[in-house]
C-alpha cells in the first residue's frame, strides 16, 4: 500500500513537473503609431515604471523584465537600466516629480543640465510602461489533510488572471511621444488535486511581457 | 518509514504554526542608512549655514502599531547626507554650524527639523505596502536671525511587501525600503521645490552676489 502510494506520488511529481506551465494564455497586441522611430548606434532606450502617486504601482520585475527582453532580442536594442538612469536624472524622474505627460517634456529637454546628462547617457527613447495583473475569476474548492500515514489534498481549484501592460514611447530627441503598444493577457489556472495538487498555471505576466517587448521592439526599429 | 513520515508531517505542521504566530507577531529595527544621488539642479550664488540640531541626526520613531507589532526606525544618519547633498547642490557654498545665532558671515540660515514621523505596515492597513510619511519643517533665517519662512516638507514611500521576503519575513527590508523611498522623495522634493518658494526666491533676490557671473 505504502509502495503503491509511493508510485502515485512520484508519477504525480513527475506530472506537476511536465504540466506546471501548460495552461493556455490568449494574448491581444495593439499599437498605435504616431512618428516614425529608429535608433542609431550610439542611441539607446530606457524603461521605466509608474510609480506616480495615486496610481497604480508597475511590478519592478515587469519592467525588468521587458527590458531584458528588449536587450536580448534579435535587434540587441542598448537599454539603460531603470535605476542607472533614474539616478543619473535625479531628482527629475521620481515618482512624484517624473513628467506624466510629453507636455512636461520641452522643460525638461530644454533645462541645460538635464539635456546634457541625457545627451551624455544616449538616450532616445523613453518607454513609460503601466498596467498590472489582477485574478478576474475563481472557483473550486481544495481540502489537504495531515495524518499519522501522511498528508493528502482534494479538490479542484481555478482561477483566472488578466495582465494588461500599456507602454507609451517618448521620443527624447524629439520631445513627442510616438506611440503606445499595450498587451492584454488572459489564461485559467487550473489546480486538481488527488493527493497531490497539480498546478496547470497560465504564466500570463510572463506572456505580456514577452509580447510586449517583441512588439516594442518592432515598433522602435520601424519593423511593425 | 510510516513513524518517519509520521514525524515528517508534524514538524511540518509545527514550522507552520510557528511561521504563523511569528508572521502575527510583527516589528523590526532597522537602521537607515544608504546613499542618495547629487541633486541636476543650477546653484544659487549665495553662501548658507546649515545648523543640523541633535533632534534631527539622532531621530529615532518608535511606535507599537496595532497588529503590526513594536517598531524602531532610526533615520538619523540619513539626515546629514540628505540635507548636505541637497543643498550643497541648491547653492554655491553650504557651511555647517552649531546654532543659527552663528548665522553673522552668511546669506542666510538654514534649519531643517523633523516634525512628525508614521508608519504602516501590511499587517495593520491590510494592504501590500510597507508605508512611510516624514513631515519636516525647513526654516531659512536672515542673517540677523529672523526667520525668513518656515517651509513645510512632506515626504512619502512605500514598498511592496511581495519583494522583500518569499521565505523570510519581509518587515525588516520592506520597512527599510519604504524609508528609503521617503528619503529619496523628501531630496527631490526640497530640490526642486524649496528655491521656487516665493519667500525664498525674494531671499534669493535679495542677496545675488555682485561677484558672481
Amino acid at each position: 500500500m505504502t509502495a503503491h502510494r509511493s508510485h502515485i506520488i512520484h508519477g504525480a511529481a513527475i506530472t506537476l513537473a511536465a504540466l506546471v506551465t501548460s495552461a493556455c494564455v490568449t494574448t491581444t497586441i495593439q499599437e498605435v503609431r504616431q512618428a516614425e522611430t529608429g535608433l542609431e548606434a550610439h542611441e539607446s532606450v530606457v524603461v521605466l515604471g509608474r510609480h506616480h502617486k495615486g496610481g497604480e504601482d508597475i511590478e519592478g520585475d515587469f519592467v525588468e523584465c521587458v527590458a531584458g527582453n528588449l536587450n536580448g532580442g534579435k535587434s540587441k536594442l542598448a537599454v539603460i537600466g531603470e535605476d542607472a538612469f533614474i539616478d543619473a536624472l535625479f531628482p527629475w524622474f521620481e515618482p512624484r516629480t517624473a513628467p506624466l505627460d510629453t507636455s512636461d517634456l520641452p522643460e525638461i529637454i530644454s533645462h541645460p543640465l538635464l539635456s546634457e546628462k541625457l545627451d551624455s547617457i544616449g538616450v532616445r527613447y523613453v518607454i513609460w510602461v503601466e498596467g498590472g495583473t489582477q485574478r478576474t475569476d475563481g472557483g473550486g474548492s481544495l481540502a489537504c489533510a495531515a495524518g499519522p500515514t501522511g498528508a493528502a489534498c482534494f479538490g479542484f481549484l481555478t482561477w483566472e488572471d488578466d495582465s494588461f501592460y500599456e507602454a507609451a514611447i517618448w521620443d527624447i530627441k524629439n520631445g513627442a511621444q510616438v506611440g503606445k503598444v499595450s498587451s492584454d493577457a488572459t489564461g485559467v489556472s487550473y489546480m486538481p488535486a488527488v493527493i497531490v495538487p497539480v498546478p496547470f498555471l497560465a504564466r500570463v505576466q510572463n506572456s505580456a511581457c514577452n509580447s510586449l517587448a517583441d512588439q516594442l521592439e518592432r515598433f522602435i526599429t520601424n519593423e511593425s | 518509514m510510516t513513524h518517519r513520515r509520521s514525524a515528517y508531517a508534524i514538524v511540518v505542521i509545527a514550522c507552520m504554526a510557528l511561521a504563523g504566530v511569528s508572521g502575527c507577531k510583527g516589528g523590526a529595527s532597522i537602521v537607515l542608512d544608504g546613499e542618495l544621488p547629487t541633486p541636476l539642479v543650477v546653484s544659487a550664488p549665495v553662501r548658507v549655514g546649515l545648523v543640523l540640531e541633535p533632534a534631527l541626526i539622532e531621530y529615532v520613531h518608535e511606535e507599537t502599531l496595532d497588529r503590526g507589532g513594536p517598531w524602531r526606525v532610526d533615520i538619523g544618519a540619513m539626515q546629514p547626507k540628505l540635507f548636505t547633498t541637497v543643498f550643497d547642490a541648491l547653492f554655491d557654498e553650504v557651511v555647517p554650524v552649531g546654532n543659527v545665532a552663528d548665522g553673522g558671515g552668511f546669506d542666510g540660515i538654514i534649519a531643517p527639523v523633523i516634525d512628525k514621523m508614521q508608519i504602516a505596515v501590511p499587517a495593520q492597513t491590510q494592504s501590500e505596502f510597507y508605508e512611510v510619511w516624514i513631515r519636516y519643517i525647513v526654516r531659512l533665517y536672515a542673517p540677523t536671525g529672523e526667520l525668513i519662512v518656515a517651509w513645510p516638507l512632506t515626504a512619502y514611500g512605500k514598498a511592496s511587501k511581495d519583494e522583500y521576503g518569499f521565505m523570510t519575513n519581509p518587515d525588516a527590508p520592506g520597512m527599510q525600503a519604504a524609508t528609503m523611498t521617503a528619503m529619496r522623495d523628501a531630496a527631490a522634493f526640497l530640490a526642486l521645490r524649496f528655491t521656487a518658494d516665493p519667500k525664498v526666491q525674494r531671499w534669493l533676490k535679495g542677496h545675488e552676489r555682485s561677484d558672481v557671473q
